[in-house]
């Protein structure tokens, strides 16, 4: 589904990424793991749009990703960011409806369904973008993602900050979702979260990806355990 | 994301009465103050419109209107059509220029984007003092206001004049809020908080920044109108950038994102203006210090400040009444 080959990208002249390649497949949840600062998510930037693509390919369903973050999702590819970026200015209803404008005559995720989905959504409807605890701010925007219809979930540090139940649910949510099918690119740094979700896992290393395997490989290899995500 | 609320109709009608009520009791003088404020408010509407709510702080609001204003002149004086095919030209060319701006700036941002629209509202200036065939420095004149005398007014009456722009004002009120409160406001809050956001959505934002500002020329098209119909003369200062300076002035002084505060900065602008130049002639110090005041107090302005109070009481009201509860 999507499909990383050499890519180099950054921030103007400090490159970031020397070369990063890896597939999710269709249906699969990706985990990209790593200490911080290695570039993970660069690498979600520079799939989506926001960062120019400075050598190397990302492919998505097959053609070439646009330079364009708005092409891009309208080609079905969501981003969640590390800071969820809610509208504080709208109300959750508007924040939802916003990214509905997007999707076609007869969307998959309508409102009803994304709180159907996120019932802690409910009873706040009407409050304001601001008002809302982190999880639910976390939880919107998983919602406004879904309202655009994606084909593809990109996940930054979905848990970071949550308290633990938060954090279990969103594992179930995101689980739930898997079942149904979707496709999903997460990076995390809570590693038994990222595997409990993942297939396959990437584990990155100064811009490039230095071990992959699946999950339950990642698990019982203690090498690359420590080598790469121990402190 | 815009909001009536009941302050803020209040508000509105208050001002609104208020002004016809003091166009109908005053002098000649009155009368000239309240068109004065009716057309500075609708400009500082149009302006908050973009600013407010689409972050798009523009230093050309005075060149949008004043190309209606030419366009009217133009139409009217040069081509000999009547008044309100005219008034409807003067409009859209207002909005076609907004929209353009709009187009032309729309993946710029912060310091440059003031600086593109100053420089789009000087380059619009220049051209219409350099031209002969527009009268240059001289300006324009021989406009007419319309004839309403199939509604038995007479809008050369300096009473109905100020009504009429009363009411326009009120229209145009209404016009904003209306597309303020559609899906296409909630998309201009998005592009205000958070642009890279809105495009990972999916969302054209070059598109709908040009959309905002042509709707925001829209809206001062109407008030070029009014001005060119009000002194039956025109000449390049409308275009002039500090006329553009005045009109932000007037929306940080009000409320900025509030579209009841710009009405509220524009009568105390004005009012200002008139009183303290009884008194000196250095009234522009007096306005400088009350814009210091109000940015100081938290940048909210008059109107924002006072509707913030408010917010406040309400808040502490609420805990308090839960806190009761508890016990």
């Amino acid at each position: 589904m999507l499909e990383l080959k050499g890519v180099v990208s950054g921030y103007g002249e400090t490159r970031v990424l020397h070369g990063t390649d890896f597939v999710v497949a269709a249906g699969s949840v990706h985990a990209l793991l790593g200490r911080n600062g290695v570039g993970k998510s660069t690498t979600l930037k520079t799939i989506i749009g926001h960062l120019p693509l400075q050598d190397g390919s990302i492919a998505f369903q097959g053609s070439s990703i646009d330079r364009s973050p708005q092409v891009n999702a309208r080609r079905g590819i969501a981003y969640v960011p590390e800071t969820r970026d809610i509208f504080g200015s709208l109300s959750v209803q508007e924040n939802l409806e916003l990214a509905g404008r997007l999707a076609g005559v007869n969307p998959e995720w309508t409102i009803a369904r994304v709180i159907d989905f996120f019932p802690n959504l409910k009873d706040r409807l009407s409050n304001g973008g601001q008002e809302l605890s982190g999880g639910e701010q976390q939880m919107l925007a998983i919602g406004r993602a879904l309202m655009t219809d994606p084909k593809v979930l990109v996940l930054d540090e979905p848990t970071e900050g949550l308290a633990p139940i938060i954090i279990q649910q969103i594992f179930a949510k995101l689980k739930e979702l898997k079942s149904g099918g979707m496709t999903v690119l997460l990076v995390e740094q809570n590693l038994s979260f990222a595997l409990g979700l993942a297939d396959d896992v990437s584990l990155m290393s100064r811009g490039q990806i230095a071990w992959r395997g699946t999950a339950t490989d990642l698990r019982n290899d203690d090498v690359a355990h420590e080598k790469y995500l121990g402190v | 994301m815009f909001f009536q609320s009941h302050a803020r109709t209040a508000v509105l009608l208050f001002v609104l009465i208020g002004l016809v009520l003091y166009a109908a009791t005053g002098s000649y003088f009155a009368r000239e103050i309240v068109v004065e404020i009716a057309i500075l408010a609708i400009l500082a509407i149009s302006l908050d419109v973009a600013a407010g709510y689409g972050g798009m702080v523009s230093l050309c609001h005075g060149a949008i209107m004043g190309m209606s204003a030419y366009t009217y002149a133009i139409l009217s004086v040069k081509f000999g059509l009547p008044t309100l095919p005219s008034a409807v030209g003067g409009i859209a060319a207002a909005a076609v220029f907004g929209t353009a701006v709009g187009w032309i700036t729309g993946r710029t941002a912060g310091i440059f984007f003031i600086m593109a629209t100053l420089a789009f509202g000087q380059m619009a200036y220049t051209l219409i003092f350099k031209s002969r065939w527009l009268g240059g420095d001289d300006g324009m004149g021989g406009l007419d206001r319309f004839d309403l005398s199939w509604l038995g007014i007479n809008l050369g009456d300096s009473l109905s004049f100020a009504v009429y722009t009363v009411v326009c004002l009120g229209l145009v009120y209404l016009a904003a809020a209306w597309v303020l409160r559609s899906g296409f406001g909630r998309t201009l809050s998005g592009l205000h908080s958070n642009e890279d956001r809105l495009q990972a959505l999916g969302v054209n934002t070059v598109i709908h920044r040009a959309r905002a500002l042509g709707f925001s020329g829209l809206l001062a098209g109407v008030a070029g109108i009014l001005a060119a119909q009000h002194t039956l003369y025109i000449s390049p200062e409308l275009l002039f950038w500090t006329v553009s300076g005045e009109i932000l002035i007037v929306v940080i002084l009000g409320g900025l994102g509030t579209l009841v505060g710009p009405i509220v900065g524009a009568v105390l602008f004005v009012m200002l203006k008139h009183e303290v130049s009884e008194y000196t002639n250095h009234w522009h110090m007096v306005v400088g210090l009350v814009l210091i005041a109000a940015v100081l107090a938290g940048g909210r302005g008059i109107f924002g400040q006072i509707e913030y109070w408010a917010a406040d009481r309400r808040r502490a009201g609420k805990e308090q009444s839960a806190e009761a509860g508890d016990a």
